[in-house]
């Protein structure tokens, strides 16, 4: 108790002061600093809430464009499209029994 | 002491002004507490109502201001053909629809969209009520005509997106596939057997949206990416089913029936590589379609197998040892009486082995047959081929046939059963029975669905595996295998489903159909069918090749054998079986280099394939193939001399004889059947 009052007594009360205001002025600052930080951190959330919800839109319709050109290829395969492909364009037609050719009977 | 007076006087006064303003001050004060309190009690009044009385109303409120909901699609499963070909597919397309209130000029709105979606501006008027909030005014639009909505701003009219289900290959399938309505709903076929699993609900999140209407996922997990789930993978083989489709085209256009159908099956392991029926549809604009033709007549239509069903009495008389390959059958004459009724042959026959039974198909050896194996017996084998009860295949629709109990059969009951009378079958049954007797006795379920897939192809379950049983002994099924092939050789019934390279084993059919109306056979309606595999000694396809009521000819031989003969022609290369044999007569490494025609050229004159000439051509006159064409131009096409040509009928050549490829000796006469 004496060494404390002893301690107390020897040092200026300025430095005290001093002390005292450098403690608070760095929890104000460390509030104001969490505060803007919470701020911030709330219109972060925010626009990336309106870039995902854009992302999901841009991916859906992506995604629907993919499926109709996967139709689209899927179409261009239907084997009577190819015949009629063959036959009117290209001149080809299913080989005659002369022009079968036996390899490995 | 005035001094006193004055000084008390004044304590006094002070003293009662205070009391005074003691009482004032306790007044207000009390006036203002009463003032607070009752201000709070409203508050907390106000605070009870809202938040307890009208919870529903103000949280009902504050939801339609800021939330919003998020919709995942999730498309209907996509089928798939066995090698992964995609035969049913979904997308999305966009919907139109109005909001009345929205609506301020509805006939200026109307005027707008009448070119964009087709209809008359006054029949869009008449839905835009103002009163109603939702309105559809078109469902499933193009992507142009979306386009062309969106460009023209119009207050009140918006587009959400559905999902449209595609069928990429249209008519490929038609009937079996089956189609989706326009709530995604499985309607037919396997679209509506598999609806359950195919169909999937979108998946909804509710989230928020800002005063603009913008949406903003505050979820605390990344939003669920769009997805198709479960598909199907069915055993039908695309290429298949087109060549069977495009085989009964022709068939149609040659004979006009009333429909027809072809089932081709795998002998191994009996799965559907084709269901083709005609007429066929475009299940994407089913409503074009009757309701008749969206059937699946393979499963849904018995019929009268007739002679066809020879094969399966034969089949059961050889396991039961009722009668052996050496028999032979005393066939009356071709007039035969049971009980009251008589029994014919087309050609009269007197004495026949079991093997020219089958050949020359004697309904009267049939008749003999099916008495010597005796009712009870005789049915257990034929409900043993599945015959009489629904094969599994879980389409919509299937008819087991028509089999009645054997204690309902009556002497002619069974003796005419014995050649496919008094009995209903379907094709799918027919080939399935057919395929136990190519698989050496073993029967197993149809399969037209073979795997639950997810969207990346994986195998979720497979149907493949099932029980098998066997039927008859395997033995016995490769000795009718045997017989059967009889039946496409010369003289047989089924010669015109004879091929070049391969054997084929097949008979063939030819009922005639009961009049409901008169209850007895009609002397002009025929369904006429061809059932067989090939190759004869490896099986690799079982066919079955119905033609219900044929215009004009109407023998099974005639009318369905050749519809036969060409899909497997076509089909057998493509899966890359190795011919049986080699063709009869043509050289293998000749060809034809000059072809007989009105300029001159020769005929039959073959060189080595290199055409270098060095090795020895090939001495001799072949046979052309002049079936398709007509009288002028076979003669044409046929060597001018030293060929004796005798000619049967008109029209186009059907037949000819002797087969193309043949060796022509001189003096050598030659056939031509037309029709």
């Amino acid at each position: 108790m004496s060494e404390g009052g002893l301690h107390s007594s020897t040092v200026p009360s300025w430095v005290r002061l001093q002390k005292w205001l450098l403690l608070t002025g760095l929890l104000v600052a460390t509030l104001i600093f969490s505060g803007v930080f919470y701020v911030w951190l709330q219109i972060q959330q925010v626009e990336h809430a309106y870039e995902i919800a854009r992302l999901q839109k841009e991916y859906k319709e992506l995604l629907s464009v993919q499926r109709k050109l996967q139709l689209e290829w899927v179409r261009l395969h239907e084997p009577a499209y190819l015949e009629r492909l063959g036959r009117d364009r290209l001149g080809l037609a299913p080989p005659t029994k002369e022009q079968h050719l036996l390899l490995s009977p | 002491m005035t001094g006193d007076r004055q000084e008390k006087g004044l304590q006094v006064g002070k003293d009662d002004f205070r009391e005074f303003l003691n009482e004032r001050y306790r007044w207000c004060a009390l006036i203002l507490k009463v003032a607070v309190v009752c201000g709070f009690l409203l508050a907390l009044g106000k605070a009870f109502r809202l938040q307890v009385l009208e919870y529903e109303k103000w949280q009902e409120r504050l939801r339609t201001q800021s939330e919003t909901t998020f919709k995942i699609p999730c498309y209907r499963g996509t089928i798939n053909d066995r090698n992964g070909r995609v035969l049913a597919f979904s997308v999305p397309q966009p919907s139109l629809f109005a909001d009345g209130k929205q609506v301020d000029d509805p006939r200026r709105t109307a005027a707008r969209l009448a070119p964009v979606l087709g209809e008359s501006a006054g029949a869009i008027r008449k839905k835009l009520s103002p009163e109603r909030r939702f309105i559809w005014l078109d469902r499933q639009l193009s992507d142009y005509q979306a386009t062309a909505v969106d460009r023209l701003r119009l207050p009140g009219i918006h587009l959400v997106n559905e999902y449209k289900r595609f069928y990429p290959y249209r008519r490929l399938a038609g009937q079996t596939l089956g189609f989706v309505g326009l709530d995604g709903v499985g309607l037919e076929g396997v679209e509506l057997s598999h609806d359950g699993l195919l169909r999937q609900n979108i998946h909804e999140f509710g989230q928020y949206r800002d005063g603009s209407l913008k949406p903003l996922w505050r979820g605390s997990a990344v939003p669920r990416n769009p997805e198709e789930r479960l598909g199907l993978r069915l055993s039908i083989e695309a290429f298949i089913q087109h060549v069977c489709e495009g085989e009964l085209e022709k068939v149609a256009r040659l004979y006009r029936p009333r429909a027809a159908e072809v089932v081709v099956m795998d002998p191994e392991t009996f799965e559907v590589l084709a269901m083709a029926n005609w007429p066929s549809f475009d299940p994407n604009v089913f409503r074009k379609a009757s309701a008749d033709q969206w059937r699946n007549r393979a499963v849904t239509d018995s019929f009268e197998p007739g002679s066809t069903f020879k094969v399966f009495l034969l089949a059961a008389a050889l396991d039961r040892g009722v009668v052996g390959p050496g028999d032979r059958i005393y066939c009356e004459n071709g007039r035969y009486a049971v009980t009251n009724r008589f029994i014919h042959d087309t050609h009269a026959y007197r004495s026949l082995t079991i093997p020219q039974v089958l050949k020359y198909s004697s309904n009267i050896g049939a008749a003999k047959i099916a008495m010597k194996m005796g009712k009870e017996s005789y049915y257990e084998y034929i409900r043993a081929f599945g015959f009489g009860s629904r094969t599994g295949l879980r389409v919509p629709g299937e008819t087991g046939g028509i089999l009645r109990s054997w204690r309902r059969w009556y002497p002619i009951d069974l003796a005419v059963t014995g050649f496919g009378q008094s009995i209903g079958v379907t094709g799918l049954q027919l080939t399935a029975a057919l395929a136990a007797v190519a698989n050496e006795g073993r029967y197993m379920r149809p399969l037209l669905v073979r795997e639950i897939v997810d969207h990346g192809g994986e195998v979720v379950k497979s149907f493949l595996d099932r029980p098998v049983t066997q039927v008859v002994r395997p033995e016995v099924a490769r000795k009718v295998g045997e017989m059967m092939v009889g039946v496409t050789e010369d003289r047989g019934t089924g010669k015109r489903a004879a091929m070049e390279h391969y054997t084929v084993a097949g008979k063939t059919g030819t009922a005639q159909i009961l009049d409901p109306a008169t209850r007895r056979y009609s002397s002009h309606k025929y369904t006429s069918i061809f059932t067989g595999f090939v190759p004869a000694e490896k099986p690799r396809l079982v066919m079955s090749v119905v033609v219900h009521e044929p215009q004009g000819e109407h023998y099974g031989g005639v009318v369905a054998a050749p519809v036969f003969r060409e899909i497997a022609a076509k089909v057998l290369p493509y899966l890359g079986v190795t011919p049986s044999f080699e063709p009869v007569k043509p050289p293998v490494k000749v060809r034809w280099v000059k072809a007989a025609a009105a300029d001159g050229e020769d005929l039959g004159q073959a060189l080595p394939l290199d055409g270098t000439g060095d090795e020895d051509p090939v001495e001799g006159v072949f046979m052309p193939s002049v079936e398709g064409m007509s009288l002028k131009m076979a003669l044409h096409r046929l060597p001018s001399k030293g060929i004796d040509v005798r000619v049967q009928g008109t029209g186009k050549v059907v037949e000819q004889n002797p087969r193309p490829g043949t060796l022509l000796k001189d003096p050598m006469r030659v056939t031509l059947k037309l029709q």
